[in-house]
């Protein structure tokens, strides 16, 4: 085997890594959209085309919520698993892992001794604490999504939203409006909001540091401003936080191959 | 032996099912009830065939939700939607005990909604039973009374001149029987090389709670000379599991646990172990209604019984030992405080003896299950 490869077809991401000698080569993001499994060939095929390799030269290990329908795949692993080594390639000495993609938001504790997951928590059936809720509240206000998180930073006095559910608090947010709050002091009442909330689940299996904070939401410097006052500790996030669960899952297709 | 398209275990996929309308065709009554605290011995002994109320392959809860709030548990009300639609029509009698304030609730809504409903012209007798929350002597007499309350009622209800201590007698022998050809197929699946799955172990005992248990003492005896013969299943590359808590009564939920890379070897479920660990001792030959009532009120019990949590605890332990499981899955139907917090004190409590714990909340009916399916394939690559 040439090489290794780990897709993380995620709710609204897929990411694809490439992985040779334990090292990152290449690698892709696409939005998901409906068909994420046009979506994961496309990127499949245009990786394999720019390294000059085979199909028969790589091993595929898929993880995120679409590993069981991706027919490229060898193989596949949850994203908990998947993230808690990924963290380890940028980490080793990782103790917890929070991750917030689209649709989940999970914290995972990882053992000293092995590097294996010990324990983890998800989110419950709900968008709240997810960065779809950041979408939808982004979208409300009007903001791209990428420039959500700094509007965020540059307020001084964070409005109040009590509202955890989604729905609720969009409507929230649009009464917030009525009353004149700025957009900034509302973003930042979002964002801390969203921080509270994935902190309470980490809380819950008693992340500690190093924490590797991951996933297409730790990008966002408001979130994890917010997240570091909710646990009171420094966090760090990985060169390329969306990769994370993609790379795991590569490295574990090497290691199983090895 | 293969048990796919078995006739006992095809009856657990739906709420009617063939012996039930063979039984009322000989005009014999049939009575639904709730939950595992009732004396079915008694109403065996008065010739009703006691069934217990489901609600297997429910979808949603639509027509149950206008008098129940989304909040209230999606078991009960997916039963109540059932009989809404009709399901439950068949009954000749219905029982409910105070097992939780949703189902006590429900109880009502059956009366009103269900067997009063226009174009409904079936009397259907219907009996309620008070059941101390709390194991004590005194309660005993206080639940020994209710139950002798119920015989009265039963016997005006159906115009039976009495039931006699002989014809408790019968039914406590037959249940007993009963009880231990169920332990007997549980003992073939918690072994090392088990030959049958945890899915199909429920599809046994859902049955069983759907049809005479003098047909069904038959049928399991067919079951485990057939099983006998049956090749193990292969569960070297699994990971043995014990299931604990909320009502399962729906292979989809035990399916998607043992597709994803588990095997239930045991469990701690009503229906399951908690349903059969107990007989009915036969102390006082003068009183067998006694005897009955004393199995039931001090045997292995559920959440709904407070105070008696260590208990379980103990039961959880011997058996984690006994099936040799890897961990432990607890789960409980949304919003259900009883088995919630049960659940949570034994996380805490597994933990602290290093066995691993996954606790999941979830619906009673089938939804969101890739994101149910994370989480169990997760526990199952953590152990």
């Amino acid at each position: 085997m040439k090489a290794f490869i780990g897709i993380d077809i995620g709710s609204l991401a897929t990411k694809i890594v490439l992985i040779n000698e334990g090292k990152l080569v290449d690698h892709r993001t696409e939005r998901s959209t409906y068909n994420f499994k046009k979506v994961g060939h496309n990127l499949f095929d245009d990786i394999l085309v720019k390294n000059n390799l085979k199909r028969s030269e790589v091993y595929v290990m898929s993880t995120g919520y679409g590993r069981n329908t991706i027919d490229i795949a060898d193989d596949r692993i949850t994203e908990i698993t998947a993230h808690a080594k990924g963290a380890q390639y940028f980490f080793p000495d990782a103790h917890s892992v929070i991750d917030i993609g689209g649709q989940d938001s999970k914290a995972i504790l990882i053992s000293k001794k092995t590097g294996n997951v010990v324990d983890f928590q998800m989110n419950d059936k709900c968008a709240a604490g997810t960065g779809r809720f950041l979408e939808v509240m982004a979208h409300a206000l009007e903001v791209p999504i990428n420039e959500f998180g700094d509007l965020a930073l540059g307020s001084r006095k964070p409005a109040s939203i009590s509202s955890t559910c989604t729905v609720f608090a969009e409507s929230e947010v649009i009464s917030l409006f009525a009353r004149g709050a700025s957009k900034e002091d509302i973003a930042a009442g979002i964002h801390k909001s969203i921080s509270r909330r994935v902190a309470g689940m980490a809380k819950r299996i008693g992340v500690a540091p190093k924490l590797i904070f991951c996933g297409g939401v730790a990008k966002n410097n408001a979130v994890k401003k917010y997240l570091v006052a909710e646990l009171g500790f420094e966090i760090v996030s990985p060169e390329y936080p969306q990769l994370t669960g993609a790379i795991g899952a590569a490295l574990i297709a090497q290691e199983n191959n090895n | 032996m293969s048990l796919e398209n078995d006739p006992l275990l095809n009856i657990s996929n739906s709420i009617l099912n063939p012996y039930i309308e063979d039984w009322q065709k000989s005009n014999k009554k049939v009575i639904g009830y709730y939950c595992t605290y009732i004396p079915e011995e008694l109403l065996h002994a008065a010739k009703l065939l006691p069934f217990r109320i489901r609600a297997t392959g429910t979808k949603d809860t639509d027509l149950a939700d206008i008098y129940m709030v989304r909040f209230t548990c999606s078991f009960v009300r997916a039963t109540l939607d059932l009989a809404l639609r009709g399901n439950y029509d068949f009954l000749d009698g219905f029982l409910v005990c105070n097992s939780c304030d949703h189902s006590r609730r429900m109880f009502e809504l059956f009366n009103l909604k269900v067997f009063n409903r226009e174009n409904f012209n079936k009397k259907v007798p219907q009996f309620y039973l008070a059941i101390p929350h709390v194991i004590t002597d005194e309660g005993f007499e206080w639940y020994k009374k209710e139950v002798e309350e119920l015989k009265e009622e039963l016997e005006k209800a159906y115009q039976i001149k009495e039931i006699t201590n002989e014809m408790l007698l019968e039914s406590i022998n037959i249940y007993n029987e009963n009880r231990k050809l169920l332990r007997n197929i549980h003992n073939l699946r918690l072994q090392e090389k088990p030959k049958l799955t945890g899915s199909e172990f429920l599809q046994i005992n859902i049955a069983n709670s759907s049809i005479s248990k003098d047909i069904a003492n038959q049928e399991l005896n067919r079951i485990i000379n057939g099983l006998k013969n049956r090749k193990p299943i292969d569960v070297s590359n699994k990971k043995r599991i014990l299931l604990v808590g909320s009502i399962v009564d729906d292979i989809y939920f035990t399916q998607l646990i043992e597709n994803s890379g588990a095997f239930i070897a045991s469990d701690f479920l009503c229906f399951g172990t908690r349903n059969f660990n107990d007989d009915v001792q036969l102390v006082n030959y003068d009183d067998p209604l006694e005897n009955i009532t004393k199995r039931l009120y001090y045997r292995l019990s559920c959440p709904r019984m407070m105070d008696d949590h260590l208990r379980r605890l103990d039961f959880l332990k011997e058996e984690i030992n006994r099936a040799k499981v890897d961990g432990v899955l607890l789960q409980r139907i949304n919003n259900c405080d009883l088995h919630g917090c049960d659940n949570m004190l034994f996380t805490h409590e597994l933990k602290e003896l290093d066995i691993p714990v996954l606790n999941i909340d979830r619906e009673f009916y089938q939804s969101d299950t890739t994101r149910l399916q994370t989480r169990i394939e997760a526990f199952i690559e953590m152990i």
